[in-house]
């Protein structure tokens, strides 16, 4: 027979779920994902000084790429889960869809500068822009964050302790790189923002 | 002098409709996407209604609902308490910082825009609402 003590206790416990419920459900995700789309934007300004610097035109295709998958991530950024990869790339194996467009354009934007300095500096904003979306993916979700720990302990056995931050750093993109096919969520997102 | 041909652009035909299967299941995804995030909080929340209509059930009967609300609220602890008043409090203070900077996002915008737009007249947008949030159409 179930004392006083044993239901207070239960109903403790499911007031705590409920509240718990609430805050990580509702209020961290959100909290997420304005980090998540604060963080891209800080990426796009500071591409955008960039070409304001005169290094790029406005109208080259790479700055112009990689300025449509941006928005396109920060746009649809609340569908950046590994729920609704998994079911987005679930569905276009299933259906056969071809969907790496954005990535053979950036690809072909990216060999057409001549400038080597300009090419690794718009590579390398690529780049951040790929780990924000990699840290909001893997970071919000516990089979990913397991995969995660044991990526870490890969790079740790091949680039020693010295690397330590940076392998911290790198953790989230190469999980999310080995995962999934980062160039059709890049495809994704860039055909989002022109939508 | 001879003019210049000018080039006709070859005419592409439109897309072709999908098959019946893959529209169903292009549709099917769409909606496991949309709501299957939904669908799992709503099943625990159900499960946890159902767990907690079995336990009083089982006490249903024994004792006055008076009586029981005292002896429940007399076994609430000070720790409990406090924890509660501390989320509580977090969650406040969370929601008036979450406030202030969608002001602040709604006040800055319009004027980067503007400003940018003249450096870049086809400055292309992530069409969020001022405040920085998703749009209705894009949930």
């Amino acid at each position: 027979m179930m004392g006083v003590p044993e239901i207070a206790a239960f109903l403790q416990s499911a007031a705590c779920i409920v509240v718990l419920g609430i805050v990580l459900l509702h209020f961290w995700s959100a909290a997420r994902l304005d980090a998540f789309r604060q963080e891209m934007f800080i990426v796009r300004d500071e591409l955008f000084d960039y070409a304001a610097s005169g290094k790029i035109e406005f109208d080259s295709p790479a700055y112009r790429l990689l300025r449509q998958m941006m928005n396109g991530y920060i746009r649809y950024g609340h569908q950046l889960t590994f729920f609704q990869i998994t079911l987005n790339m679930i569905r276009i194996k299933l259906l056969s869809e071809s969907s790496q467009d954005w990535s053979v354009r950036w690809e072909r934007a990216l060999k057409n500068i001549r400038n080597n300095e300009v090419r690794e500096e718009l590579a390398r904003f690529h780049e951040r822009g790929l780990e924000c979306a990699a840290r909001r993916v893997v970071l919000g979700s516990p089979f990913l964050l397991v995969i995660s720990g044991c990526g870490i302990a890969f790079l740790l056995l091949r680039q020693g302790w010295n690397n330590l931050a940076r392998i911290f750093v790198a953790a989230p993109t190469f999980t999310f790189s080995h995962v999934f096919d980062p160039r059709i969520i890049e495809s994704e997102a860039a055909a989002t923002a022109v939508a | 002098m001879r003019k210049k041909q000018k080039s006709t652009p070859i005419p592409t035909p439109p897309p072709s409709p999908p098959s019946t299967s893959r529209y169903i299941l292009g549709n099917l995804f769409n909606l496991l996407r949309r709501f299957g995030g939904t669908i799992i909080v709503w099943a625990c929340i159900a499960f946890l209604g159902y767990e907690a209509k079995e336990v009083l059930i089982a006490y249903a009967g024994r004792s006055s609902f008076a009586d029981l609300t005292f002896r429940l609220l007399a076994q609430v602890s000070i720790v409990w308490k406090l924890s509660l008043t501390l989320a509580g409090f977090s969650i406040t203070l969370y929601l008036r910082e979450r406030n202030l900077h969608r002001k602040t996002r709604e006040r800055l915008t319009a004027r980067i825009t503007q400003l940018e737009l003249k450096i870049d007249p086809s400055r292309t947008s992530s069409l969020l609402t001022p405040e920085g949030l998703t749009r209705e159409e894009d949930q």
